[in-house]
């Protein structure tokens, strides 16, 4: 949820598995996918519970994300660049 | 080929940028490396790197000391490569870099300075590993870099005085905090704050936020732990119930709430990774919040011309991060040769301003102790690595069986050989056994930690090695 009265960098278009979500210049990824109702980002390793960001200071790898084609990326670590394509694990999707 | 330089400072926080400082215009080649998009630490995170750090007032300035770091260093004209990890740090000073393009080269540096920071600790509950669960730093990283909410409705708790922070936050950009559950007591906080001689700004800054918070509606409840997030692919409730004045869930209290989003957090532990991995002696000492790296006086580690400042060397926060890396600038010049004149009456005023502030971490990290009855209250089916989908259970069992050291149980059950490399669970972990096998948590050995210490690429990694031979 953006807070509305912070000022925001340039507008930028994420495609979301191939959807189109809009996000601002100086924004993580992560907070990115959040702010498009992205909770959830992955299956766990056993595959048995779903996962989101914990940490969001790259220390727990739990928002690994697939960013333009390469797996295993920090969503959290990254900054959105208009275009950039993020793959997410979210069956609801 | 293997490029050289005088000094290496690792992590651009309140004490690398610190160092960087005192450093900088001596003719000496410096190279700062963080891992983060932008300069500045967790506490100096602002939209998009602006210069603007957004918060309240506070009553000791530290923002605006760090921000001031951060100008300077730029004038003197000291580059910091962001985006860029250290992987290891071995013979010879030599450092291994992933930089922001993915590619691993090395770095051989006359001195070294570790000023890695700290990350967060958990306890874990049942549920935690839900969507939703995220931990207090991590929400205020989302209102200070982003300019977004974690959620229209959040839950906060945890020990120590972040979640209070945290909730002032969320009301003050217009969130609306669900309650703050403390799983101390306020009373707590403020008699171990009086013992202080000098910490009536932080006690200032302390009874705003409780003040503010309670003039918006937000609802403190101490003593209370919470049990269980509930939901089914992500967080739809809470459940909580009151402790006891020694820690112990007191039946019959328990409660639930509604929310997608429950932000805790109970405390910090020092990054000592890379000085652990190079081989620099560390000690465990409770006050400074568990594992920290040795140092002498002036911050030199057990590796000659290793040093390290900052919360690696104990939790105490901003300003003593500050101050240690302002001692390691000067140490680090003259080893190097170059030292100011006035040095020494520098240096003697610096440590006495860490003592001060050493004297105030330790209060932090003693409220931020936990009670060692909590172990016994986690269920078996609570998980406990996250990265291998470890359960207490599997714990238990490992533990029955006769595997009782950190490094025996990641052989036994794979419990902190994930992703994260044991950062998130290695913590719980020596709780766990120290409880379990009923000695005190110095008596479980440090972590072993073996390079690269963080994710990397192997094909980054085989091209670096190409690019040597």
């Amino acid at each position: 949820m953006r807070i509305e009265t912070i000022s925001r960098g340039e507008q930028v278009t994420l495609f979301v598995n191939g959807k189109a979500v809009t996000a601002y210049r100086g924004e993580t990824v992560h907070a990115a996918l959040l702010a498009a109702g992205c909770r959830v980002l992955r299956k766990s390793k056993t595959g048995a519970e779903s996962r989101g960001f914990l940490c969001g200071m790259g220390v727990c790898y739990e928002c690994l994300v697939t960013i333009n084609g390469l797996a295993g990326q920090r969503a959290c670590m990254r900054l959105v660049e208009d275009g950039m394509e993020v793959q997410i694990d979210d069956p609801d999707l | 080929m293997i490029r050289t330089c005088d000094v290496a400072i690792v992590g651009a926080g309140f004490a690398g940028l610190a160092a960087a400082n005192v450093l900088a215009r001596k003719g000496l080649d410096i190279r700062v490396f963080d891992e983060n998009p932008h300069v500045g630490g967790q506490l100096l995170r602002r939209p998009g790197g602006s210069s603007h750090v957004p918060g309240g007032f506070e009553f000791d300035g530290i923002k605006q000391s760090g921000l001031r770091l951060i100008t300077q260093l730029a004038r003197c004209g000291v580059k910091v490569s962001s985006g860029t990890q250290v992987l290891g740090l071995f013979p010879g000073n030599t450092l291994l870099v992933e930089g922001g393009d993915g590619k691993v080269s090395e770095v051989s540096a006359r001195c070294v300075l570790c000023a890695a920071g700290a990350r967060e600790t958990y306890l874990p509950f049942k549920g935690w590993t839900l969507p939703g669960v995220i931990s207090t730093g991590s929400a205020q990283i989302l209102i200070k870099s982003s300019g977004m909410l974690p959620a229209k409705e959040t839950l906060v708790g945890g020990l120590g005085p972040l979640p209070f922070v945290l909730a002032r936050e969320i009301s003050r950009h217009g969130g609306k905090v669900l309650a703050v559950l403390d799983y101390a007591g306020v009373a707590v906080k403020i008699g171990l704050m009086k013992a202080l001689p000098r910490s009536l700004p932080k006690l200032l800054d302390g009874a705003s936020i409780i003040t503010l918070l309670t003039l918006s509606g937000v609802r403190v409840r101490p003593r209370v732990r919470i049990l269980q997030a509930r939901g089914k692919t992500r967080l739809e409730s809470v459940v909580a119930a009151r402790v006891g004045a020694d820690g112990q869930i007191i039946s019959g209290t328990e409660f639930s709430c509604k929310t997608e989003c429950l932000a805790v957090g109970f405390g910090f532990a020092p990054n000592i990774e890379l000085p652990l991995q190079a081989g620099c002696a560390v000690e465990h000492l409770p006050e400074r919040g568990g594992w920290v790296v040795r140092v002498g006086d002036l911050l030199e580690t057990s590796l000659e011309n290793v040093f390290a400042a900052g919360e690696v060397t104990g939790i105490a926060g901003a300003r003593k991060s500050m101050i240690e890396g302002r001692i390691a600038g000067l140490a680090i010049l003259e080893r190097l040769g170059c030292p100011v004149p006035d040095s020494p009456h520098l240096l003697q005023g610096l440590a006495r301003q860490r003592l001060e502030e050493l004297r105030y971490g330790a209060i932090l990290n003693r409220m931020c102790r936990l009670p060692s009855e909590w172990v016994k209250h986690i269920p078996d089916e609570t998980i406990i690595c996250r990265c291998e989908d470890i359960r207490m259970a599997d714990i238990r069992k490992a533990m029955a069986q006769g595997f009782l050291t950190p490094g025996a149980l990641r052989k036994a059950c794979r419990c902190g050989l994930g992703n994260c490399q044991g950062r998130i669970c290695s913590p719980i972990l020596r709780d766990i056994l120290a409880a379990e096998t009923n000695t005190g948590t110095d008596r479980i050995s440090a972590p072993s930690v073996r390079p690269p210490i963080k994710a990397v690429r192997l094909g980054a990694l085989a091209e670096n090695e190409e690019s040597v031979t």
